[in-house]
């Protein structure tokens, strides 16, 4: 069984992409999203988040995708970094999600992460380098 | 090893839906699947690799494929291609 994935970033940016995805990929019932609203208590999310995270830990562990590292989505995760089996990965895009759901079933989250990490940071180009 | 050449016919070229279906046949062989467009050449079965192409509709590219399944891997990439990865244009 493949990890869960809790995508977190202000307002519905994660939202959108979960739908992106779904759209390129097929539906997918690892995804999940949550958007923080502009004045949300910091408690308040950090509790839904938690909320997410038991309902995807039936799965072989919880990556969390947040928009941007030091932003209250990120901070908000960051309340969950020390659990087993959850790892927050900061500056979610597309080519993220979509690497993440294509990995290997039995990738752990741990690996996943690692993998991550250095698939992603390879998928930013200027298109004139690319293609000459 | 074996391969292929096949051109690239729908409108929007190897896009992300596409690309989704390409690395979703590809998964269902146990051969190696290598796609090659120019001096790229990237591995079939992943997506972002596929995506990094930016192969557009009239781009050749060349599929390869190396394993106990390849010529049925070889003949199933090729035809969804040339089905327009089942696309109206």
């Amino acid at each position: 069984m493949a990890f869960g994935i809790i995508i977190v970033t202000h307002g519905e940016i994660g939202s959108s992409l979960v739908e992106t995805v779904h759209k390129i990929l097929g539906h997918n019932p690892r995804l999940d999203a949550m958007g923080l609203d502009w004045d949300v208590d910091f408690e308040v999310a950090k509790k839904e988040l938690g909320k997410k995270i038991d309902a995807k830990r039936e799965k072989e562990g919880v990556l969390i995708f947040t928009d941007m590292f030091g932003g209250t989505p990120n901070n908000v995760a960051l309340g969950f970094y020390q659990n087993p089996g959850v790892e927050i990965v900061s500056g979610v895009n597309l080519p993220l999600i979509m690497k993440a759901l294509t990995l290997k079933e039995d990738t752990t989250v741990e690996d996943a992460c690692q993998i991550l990490k250095d698939e992603i940071q390879k998928t930013i180009y200027i298109a004139g380098d690319l293609l000459g | 090893m074996i391969e292929k050449k096949v051109e690239i016919i729908n409108q929007k070229g190897l896009h992300a839906r596409a690309a989704a279906k390409l690395i979703n046949l590809s998964h269902t062989f146990e051969s190696d699947i290598l796609i090659q467009k120019g001096d790229n050449e990237v591995n079939g079965k992943s997506i972002l690799g596929l995506l990094m192409l930016a192969a557009q509709m009239g781009t050749v590219l060349t599929i390869r494929t190396d394993g106990p399944d390849e010529g049925h891997a070889l003949n199933s990439i090729c035809e969804l291609i040339t089905n327009k990865f089942e696309e109206n244009k």
